[in-house]
């Protein structure tokens, strides 16, 4: 039977020359690898700026000396090693000793180095030692918009980032400084409101951006916990993660205006449609709830404004499995998005567009898409009803629409009129002074290890500005909010959380952006839009009765 | 000259005796590897992993040997209950998991952490050596007979994968199947089977969780979402490729040092051995491996018992099976399953399984002219 112990040997002699093979064609230059400009010599390291659309910088290329020595005129290692570890900050004499006493003819001591310790340096007169000015690359605003710029290698290439979706242009032959998107002030709002709101609700991390909602180009973009771009390694690999790219998310109701929008754009639905979202729905073996529940028929904006799950499912099995799919799919919302800054996260999305799958889709589950995608959908579905193609650089005219669109004006202006509605007749803390917001919340119960929890969640919320004619979509999210202190431990759904954090978001970037308070005769129209019928103006004047529900 | 005692007989000092050194010294070379690649993993320090792993390699040798000095007959005797033990605990873990709201692949006994599934991968071996050892070439030939190893293989395999750890499970099959194939099943057999499997791919494929799909789907076309879950073979690959024949040094793995290598210290270690040692480097720890497959196969070849011969076969199959996986996982020829590399990831528990693994195999060799019965149990 020995025999079939060398058949064995053969076998694991042959699998191993197998991935030996496997190791020659990745590893020796010649072949497709992706890899060759990793092993390109003496590149080059100047590099142009990264400016924001205010032409401010954001990312610069300035010369600073280093610290280098040539070990073959280095004649007492020790010493000399003891006597630079005395003057460089930060030093260690072993690791100095080791360089110095290296068999190589050049070696970098000290990356950065000040001008005091400069002085020190040249006043030890140590022959082996001397300075080389080399290109650095500067992040001026340190970790401001990290993920949105990205970072350098040591050999200053792009890695990540608009670092790496521009580096051709960057490093070429013009060097033409590339204007991004971006508004530094803008960003730093966004920031600051988002790292408030993180910090309030004792968040382990959070994600938010700001789109134009007619161009696609992302105005500000933040993920935290950020990093600083200097010293990228430093970083622990969730930092550098983008939140707002890398990672899909069920993003629970926010869900709920897009289903909306389909309902009314295929007939499904109208405006005025009564939904039974009383009990609960059984599917099969599962049961939808409400999370608020309402136990009884809502109309269609009073779904959204109550966010029912029952009445979304119930709009999401009006329209069947198939058309849903094809909705999702002309958003754009079941493939990665691909623009200059790379390739998101690819979306996860049902097998099968069974009853439960289009239900539980409908409220914002079973799909799991990236804050970008969502961001995207709704800035088209707010204006010209195609989804946008989101870009990194500063666009001068507004893209010229392509193709048939996937909402028509009709349902534009009634997801106006509801997402206004909603913010405005519903309980979350969304409003801002002066401008007319549209705005949904969604609070989605995190998944961990294959099972939905209780009390730990994703909050975000999504608004649009000023909502009688979209200029600006705001979307954040928080990763497991707790309640404010002093709240109620159950304050940690997206109204309590997000929704203020986006009001104050929109509050102080709308006047940066030069966008005009709405008029109060604005809501007259959206009232319209949203189906609410006149007398609208009583309500706005205080007379609330005048202006209940139309049914029927 | 000095006469040997007869195989049952035995003394402590005549066992160390007859120990195969060299097999010692290979996997304790592949051990010191492993240390020098954690050092500098961790940007040229012994903290957090190198010294550690320092540790438990001398540990894992010394029992190891231990492992060895042990007469093959006890194994022999307890095979089926050291089974049952493992897959006790395999339930217990999915139970146990399912209360606490999570999978749980272990169980914390304090001192130790206890993966029931790297436990099953030597009970399975055991279990399916000491069937067979019995068998006779007629007995291997009729169907029902093999039915109960096969449920044997097959029941904790489904545990594993659903736990889910697709690697575990593959490992365990393939490591079953080994044993299939030297216990004298016939080859058609194993064509059936593997067509039955082909067949059977889209029913897994239905059964598959969604991010596990996902895997396969990047796995095909990693390019395709670079920033997501093609992240780590992409970069993997960059590794590897900017390695070349001599690679860049010891601590000079860009790639590695500045931690775009994701989990360099455990399943993507090897990208690191290749980046900073290149293909040279890569090639010597690969014949190091290589190099101990082969003696295990030797050791096998050379016992006199049925039981050792399939122990120390289905061991080094076992052995064989993670460097491949690993390998072929990293260099982006199969998706990304999990699979540590023997001895040189950092990790415990399993260094211990192979470890404790080899002390069988290297018992086996030491007790090779050791005579079993078809039923030695009361030889004990």
């Amino acid at each position: 039977m020995n025999g079939r112990i060398l058949v064995l040997a053969a076998c694991f002699a042959g699998v191993f020359g197998a991935v030996g093979l496997r190791l020659v064609d990745l590893g020796l230059p010649g072949n497709d690898a992706p890899a060759q400009r990793f092993v390109a010599a003496a590149p080059e390291t100047a590099r142009a700026d990264l400016l924001d659309r205010e032409g401010r910088v954001l990312a610069t290329t300035v010369m600073a000396p280093r610290l280098v020595a040539d070990p073959r005129h280095v004649r007492d290692v020790q010493a000399e090693a003891q006597a630079l570890a005395a003057v460089l900050e930060g030093a260690s004499e072993a690791r100095l000793a080791r360089l110095l006493g290296s068999e190589r003819h050049h070696v970098v001591l000290a990356r950065e180095i000040g001008p005091r310790e400069i002085e020190a340096v040249r006043r030890l007169g140590l022959p082996a030692v001397s300075f080389e000015y080399h290109h650095v690359r500067l992040y001026p605003n340190g970790p401001l918009a990290a993920h949105v710029l990205g970072y350098v290698d040591v050999d200053n290439q792009g890695l990540s980032g608009a670092e790496r979706a521009f580096d051709a242009r960057l490093r070429g032959p013009d060097r033409e400084p590339v204007r991004l998107a971006l508004d530094l002030a803008v960003q730093m709002a966004i920031e600051e409101e988002l790292d408030r709101a993180i910090r309030r609700h004792r968040a382990k991390a959070g994600a938010a951006m700001v789109m134009d909602a007619r161009t696609g180009e992302l105005v500000a973009a933040a993920s935290l916990p950020s990093f600083d771009p200097h010293q990228p390694a430093r970083a622990d690999e969730d930092a550098r993660k983008d939140l707002n790219v890398t990672q899909t998310f069920e993003l629970g109701s926010v869900f709920k205006v897009l289903t909306v929008a389909v309902g009314l754009e295929k007939g499904a639905i109208g405006l005025h449609d009564q939904l039974d979202a009383r009990g609960s729905l059984r599917i099969g073996r599962q049961t939808i709830g409400d999370f608020r529940p309402r136990n009884r028929v809502l109309t269609v904006p009073e779904s959204l404004i109550h966010s029912s799950n029952i009445a979304n499912a119930r709009i999401g099995l009006k329209l069947g499995g198939e058309r849903y799919r094809e909705f999702v799919e002309a958003m754009g919302l079941t493939q990665p998005l691909v623009f200059e800054g790379g390739t998101t996260a690819r979306p996860q999305v049902p097998g099968r567009w069974s009853d439960i799958a289009v239900a539980t889709v409908a409220f914002g589950h079973g799909l799991a898409i990236t804050p970008l995608h969502y961001t995207a959908a709704v800035a088209g579905m707010l204006t010209d009803g195609r989804p946008r193609t989101p870009t990194l650089l500063a666009q001068d005219a507004i893209q010229e629409p392509e193709g048939e669109p996937v909402l028509s004006p009709r349902v534009v202006e009634a997801m106006r009129g509801l997402t206004w509605r909603t913010l405005h007749d519903g309980r979350s803390q969304g409003r801002v002074e002066g401008y007319w917001v549209g705005g949904k919340t969604g609070t989605a119960r995190k998944v961990v290890n294959g099972r939905y929890q209780t009390g730990v969640v994703r909050s975000s919320f999504v608004a649009a500005f000023p909502i009688d004619d979209p200029q600006y979509v705001v979307f954040a999210m928080l990763d497991e909010p707790k309640a404010a202190e002093g709240h109620p431990r159950d304050r940690i759904t997206a109204g309590w959380v997000t929704a203020p954090a986006v009001s104050r978001m929109v509050a102080r970037i709308g006047p940066i952006l030069g966008v005009a308070p709405s008029s109060p005769d604005a809501a007259t129209t959206l009232a319209v839009w949203s189906g609410q019928t006149p007398p609208v103006r009583a309500q706005l004047e205080g007379g609330a009765d005048a202006a209940r529900e139309p049914r029927g | 000259m000095r006469v040997e005692p007869a195989a049952h007989l035995l003394q402590l000092p005549d066992k160390l005796a007859r120990v195969s050194w060299v097999y010692v010294l290979i996997l304790a070379l592949i051990g010191l590897v492993g240390y020098a690649m954690l050092y500098s993993a961790a940007g040229s320090s012994h903290q957090p992993w190198a010294w550690r792993h320092a540790v438990r390699l001398a540990m894992g040798l010394s029992a190891m040997i231990v492992v060895a000095m042990i007469d093959p007959r006890v194994w022999f005797r307890y095979a089926y209950v050291l089974y049952a033990g493992a897959f006790a605990a395999l339930v217990a873990v999915e139970l146990m998991g399912s209360y606490a709201k999570g999978a749980q692949r272990w169980i914390d006994l304090g001192f130790v952490q206890l993966q029931p599934s790297e436990l099953m991968k030597i009970a399975v071996v055991l279990a399916l050596a000491r069937y067979f050892h019995g068998a006779t070439l007629q007995d291997v030939g009729r169907p029902l007979y093999l039915v109960p190893p096969a449920l044997l293989v097959v029941a904790p395999s489904i545990l594993v994968l659903g736990q889910p750890d697709l690697g575990t499970a593959v490992t365990l099959l393939a490591v079953g199947g080994t044993l299939f194939f030297l216990a004298g099943v016939r080859w058609w057999k194993f064509a059936l089977i593997f067509g039955a499997a082909v067949a059977a791919v889209p029913v897994i494929w239905q059964a598959l969780h969604d991010y596990q799909r996902q895997r396969v789907l990047t796995f095909l076309d990693p390019e395709a979402d670079p920033l997501g879950a093609g992240y780590h073979i992409i970069q993997s690959k960059i590794a590897l490729g900017s390695g070349g024949l001599w690679g860049r040094g010891f601590g000079q793995g860009s790639q590695s040092q500045l931690s775009f290598l994701p989990e360099k210290q455990t399943d993507f270690i090897f990208t690191m051995l290749a980046e900073e040692h290149g293909l040279v480097g890569a090639a010597v720890v690969l014949t190091l491996y290589l190099a101990v497959f082969l003696l295990g196969l030797l050791y096998a070849a050379r016992t006199r018992s049925q039981f050792g011969r399939l122990v120390a076969a289905g061991v080094s199959m076992m052995f064989f099976l993670y460097v491949v996986i690993n390998v072929a996982m990293v260099t982006g020829l199969i998706p990304v399953v999990g699979v540590p590399l023997p001895l040189i990831s950092y990790g415990g528990t399993a260094m211990m399984t192979v470890l404790i693994g080899c002390g069988l195999v290297l018992g086996i060799d030491v007790h090779r002219d050791l005579y079993m019965k078809r039923f030695p149990v009361d030889d004990v």
